[in-house]
């Protein structure tokens, strides 16, 4: 597949702390790709080198073959969607929209359909005279999207865009992110720090711990075979017993003993707690791991103190590499 | 109940503290009597203020060096302003505050200090320019206390969107940052203008003969022994700055 983005070798540093710390990757043209790790870790600095928010200290920045470094913001061919949305509070949500348009020197006349187009796309035609202060969340966030998209980037980058809407309108959102993607075509680079979110946008993902890559790959790659300790419990909850990685829905349990072929070891019951889908059983075992087992309602139940077996199947542990 | 009686009345006292004064004022500019005592209703200190040379041309002066003043130290302090958010340097900002706190009696000195060693070099004599110097030096504080303030609640975040859609950073901040100061920089204008007008004890010191002020003027007859002149004045000075509060008010309401 064709490479959008490259980046080599990315480094940065902020009085002294390696805050990006030798990045590099490829970014496909048209993916959905997302850089996910813990706040602090350095995605936010990377997008903002990207936009021309900050040179990087040493390493490569390249867009469909192009070398961003040391343009200015409004010499690169790619947009942003910020976490605050940043809209310009004295315009209107359609005169925020055509900023990029006459930025760049578009007539009028050419602008106007345009705008209109744009609005339709992210459903906002009705709300096109508004003042930003007038629109709720998700219609600043459409707008901002809106804005961004409009000038018809090489690539947009995406920095926490939803982490500003409650969490029901954020699950809407993220469908409608994804199908705006795909229609498209336009390569997406998505920075947050929700593992969920992640895993339902992208086609890739990178995720990131204090400057690094710990490992990249499709969404089912990386949670189903984590790489690293770090990526496995960032991803979802793990159970470790002994060095080996299990996640708490390969987590069974039972009185009697399990069949052949199960790991297997002796627990006692601590909490069990209904989740509306499921139950999340919570043991002890004899060396004093705490282990999560995910039970559904047909199970039997369990009740604290039950002495019980925690057993898994050896393929359902993550190969994780340390 | 009673505990919002007894506030009632206090905010009642203090704005009659406040206010009374200036109604004294007004009312004995109307009196015919030269005296604090009500004779009747009369506008001769209106007719001797508006038939005194003098004074129409102290009051000229004072709007020509508060407009001269006004537009420079509001432009410059703006400018100030956007430099030291963009910098954020406290130490930079801490040291212009400092006009604020210094007397003014040390400001007036120190600048005529200046004024008498630059002439010395350069055969220029106190006037109306250094007066208009004087005033936006000690101006361009308040314009920056003002204009800071706004910039204060503005997200940086918009200046980076500005670029990153394609604005120059001059666009940026012509088209973004200087339309959301606006409010702030007319409030800042009126201030800057309000304090120059009114400003005497810097000014009697940098002026020239050919630069006397209004409240020069004012400050030299009322120091001759009361004169209801000197109240017509004032209640037109203050009917003056009053409209125009208003008048500004109105604008940051429809701009």
């Amino acid at each position: 597949m064709e490479t959008a983005l490259a980046l080599r070798a990315l480094e940065k540093s902020f009085s002294s702390h390696r805050v990006v710390d030798g990045i590099s990757l490829d970014v496909p043209k048209g993916c959905f790709y997302s850089l996910l790790g813990p706040s602090g870790c350095g995605k936010t600095t990377i997008l903002r080198m990207i936009g021309g928010f900050g040179e990087p200290d040493a390493g490569e920045i390249v867009l469909n073959g192009k070398r961003l470094n040391g343009l200015r913001p409004y010499e690169r061919p790619v947009t942003t969607v910020f976490q605050s949305y940043a809209l310009f509070p004295h315009l209107t949500a359609a005169q925020n929209i055509a900023f990029g348009l006459e930025r760049r020197g578009e007539a009028p006349a050419a602008i106007a359909p345009k705008v209109n187009r744009m609005l339709e796309l992210v459903g906002l035609q009705e709300k096109a005279g508004r003042m930003p202060a007038n629109l709720s969340g998700g219609e600043k966030q459409r707008t901002a999207l809106a804005r961004a998209l409009v000038v018809e980037p090489e690539m947009l980058l995406l920095d926490e865009p939803l982490s500003a809407l409650d969490p029901a309108l954020r699950k809407r959102v993220r469908i409608e992110l994804k199908q705006l993607q795909k229609q498209l075509g336009i390569t997406f680079l998505f920075i947050t720090h929700d593992q969920e979110e992640a895993l339902s946008l992208s086609d890739q993902i990178a995720v990131m711990n204090k400057g690094k890559i710990e490992q990249i790959g499709t969404p089912q790659e990386i949670y189903l075979t984590p790489a690293t300790r770090f990526v496995a419990g960032f991803l979802g909850a793990v159970n470790w017993i002994d060095g080996i990685g299990v996640r708490p829905e390969a987590t069974r349990i039972s009185r009697a003993t399990p069949g052949n072929g199960a790991r297997t070891v002796d627990a006692q019951v601590e909490t069990s707690v209904f989740l509306g889908d499921c139950f999340h059983v919570q043991t002890r075992t004899s060396a004093g791991v705490t282990v999560t087992a995910q039970v559904s309602h047909k199970d039997e139940p369990f009740a604290n103190g039950d002495r019980v077996h925690v057993w898994w199947h050896a393929a359902d542990e993550l190969p994780v590499r340390e | 109940m009673k505990q919002g009686r007894f506030l009632g009345v206090f905010a009642a006292g203090v704005y009659a503290f406040l206010h009374v004064p200036l109604l004294i004022l007004c009312a004995f500019s109307f009196n015919r009597s030269k005296f604090t005592i009500w004779e009747g209703f009369s506008l001769e200190w209106y007719r001797q203020m508006f038939a005194d040379g003098q004074l129409g041309e102290a009051a000229w002066n004072s709007l020509v060096i508060a407009l001269a003043s006004t537009v420079l130290a509001t432009a410059i302090g703006t400018l100030c302003a956007y430099g030291l958010w963009k910098k954020n340097s406290k130490w930079l900002s801490g040291s212009l505050y400092l006009s604020l706190v210094t007397p003014e009696i040390v400001t007036g000195i120190s600048l005529l200090a200046l004024f008498q060693w630059v002439f010395r070099y350069w055969q220029v004599q106190l006037g109306m320019h250094t007066v208009i110097l004087a005033h936006v030096a000690f101006s361009i504080a308040y314009v920056l206390l003002v204009v800071m303030a706004r910039l204060r609640t503005a997200e940086p975040a918009l200046e980076d969107a500005a670029l990153d859609l394609g604005a120059s950073e001059w666009e940026a901040f012509r088209l973004v940052t200087l339309p959301i100061l606006k409010p702030g920089i007319a409030a800042a204008a009126l201030l800057a203008f309000t304090v120059s007008f009114d400003d005497y004890v810097i000014t009697s010191l940098v002026a020239g003969v050919d630069s006397e002020t209004l409240p020069m003027v004012l400050y030299a007859m009322a120091r001759r022994g009361a004169n209801p002149v000197v109240s017509a004045i004032s209640t037109v000075i203050f009917l003056g700055f009053g409209a125009l509060i208003l008048l500004s008010e109105r604008m940051q309401k429809n701009p």
